[in-house]
């Protein structure tokens, strides 16, 4: 077993509210120490390819996820085995966004990168900071026709699961759930979560930084889907 | 006043009505569930636009007797099914929100 070191939330510069420094050569220059992450912009996958094969370079591996917003607007992170499947799944997920239009100069660029991660060019529709008109028990069985793991985020701030549900919804089975500190895990385990993990979501090149320590084989998916679900995942606390 | 009293109006649609006899004392508007639970109180009203089962469950820890979405929203099936084994009222306006607590809040306020 080894000892990884994990950041399983990253936005990506395509993500409209994500800094526009959150390029693929920032990420070589600032992913230090982490060698385990996850792609997670919001409802959408087009970046999860070209991150990954840029990131091979300084040995960081990258598990294909997305951010989904649902329309009771909670966000759900979604990881996937295969990135064909994310990208499969991204490209369903934006046709179901609600809002098409948007001005980038109030809500931000949404920048994709070619595949040597030159800014190439602008996506002006849909906005993929929507949400989608899928309630969350819909992308709970959409993402269930791959192998994935359905993690809803920050599930006591803004856009959580608890926030605007109030209580855990009965039709979902929720593997596992993001959570920013110890009274959150208090929090979790008394509403019956047992699963956790810790993630910096990040936006900035600042939160390019371990957050969790994850003890599995091999980094692949099947590895991380065990460790979590064995809790061998261990939050490294950013305050 | 009496839930029968607030259907009378034309703007809302009757999804679910167990009893239209039941008191309504408050109104309370929200989309965010946890912060329904906090604060929403007893015999009211609450207009939201949230239409997850789960409004049901929080419509009874709160004690609110009917929900009511605005136009442009519909109540899942499930939603109407736990609401038929909860009790509670389920009403959808043809007004959006802000015209709708205006239309509520005056009625509350005849009485």
């Amino acid at each position: 077993m080894i000892e990884y070191y994990g950041n399983f939330h990253i936005h990506t510069v395509i993500s409209p509210c994500a800094d526009i420094t959150m390029t693929p050569d920032i990420f070589l220059e600032y992913l230090n120490g982490v060698n385990w992450i996850s792609i997670t912009d919001h409802n959408t996958a087009r970046h999860i390819r070209i991150y990954s094969e840029i990131l091979e370079k300084i040995d960081v591996k990258v598990i294909p996820g997305i951010e989904v917003t649902s329309k009771e607007e909670v966000h759900i992170l979604i990881y996937f085995e295969k990135i064909e499947d994310a990208e499969e799944f991204g490209k369903f997920i934006e046709k179901k966004l609600i809002i098409k239009k948007y001005d980038p100069e109030k809500l931000g660029y949404q920048v994709i990168c070619n595949k040597t991660g030159e800014l190439e060019e602008i996506i002006n529709t849909p906005y993929l900071g929507s949400a989608t008109s899928l309630s969350i028990t819909e992308i709970y069985n959409l993402s269930k026709k791959y192998n994935s793991l359905f993690v809803p985020a920050h599930i006591f701030r803004f856009n959580g699961l608890i926030t605007n549900l109030g209580i855990p919804p009965q039709n979902v089975k929720i593997d596992v759930v993001e959570l920013k500190s110890n009274e959150e895990v208090e929090k979790a385990k008394k509403l019956g979560f047992n699963r956790f993990l810790f993630n910096t979501d990040a936006h900035f090149p600042e939160q390019l930084i371990p957050s969790c320590k994850i003890i599995a084989k091999k980094r692949n998916f099947e590895d991380f889907k065990k460790a979590v679900f064995e809790r061998k995942v261990i939050p490294i606390w950013q305050h | 006043m009496r839930l029968s009293e607030l259907i009378k109006e034309k703007e809302f649609e009757k999804v679910f009505i167990f009893d239209d006899s039941v008191e309504i004392n408050n109104g309370y508007i929200g989309d965010l569930l946890s912060e329904i639970m906090r604060n929403a109180p007893a015999n009211s009203v609450w207009i939201t636009h949230q239409t997850h089962p789960n409004i049901i469950a929080v419509a009874s820890i709160v004690e609110a007797n009917t929900i009511v979405i605005p136009k442009g929203f519909d109540f899942e099936n499930e939603t109407i099914e736990k609401a038929k084994e909860n009790n509670v009222n389920l009403l959808k306006s043809k007004k959006d929100i802000f015209e709708t607590s205006g239309l509520i809040y005056t009625l509350l306020n005849e009485e």
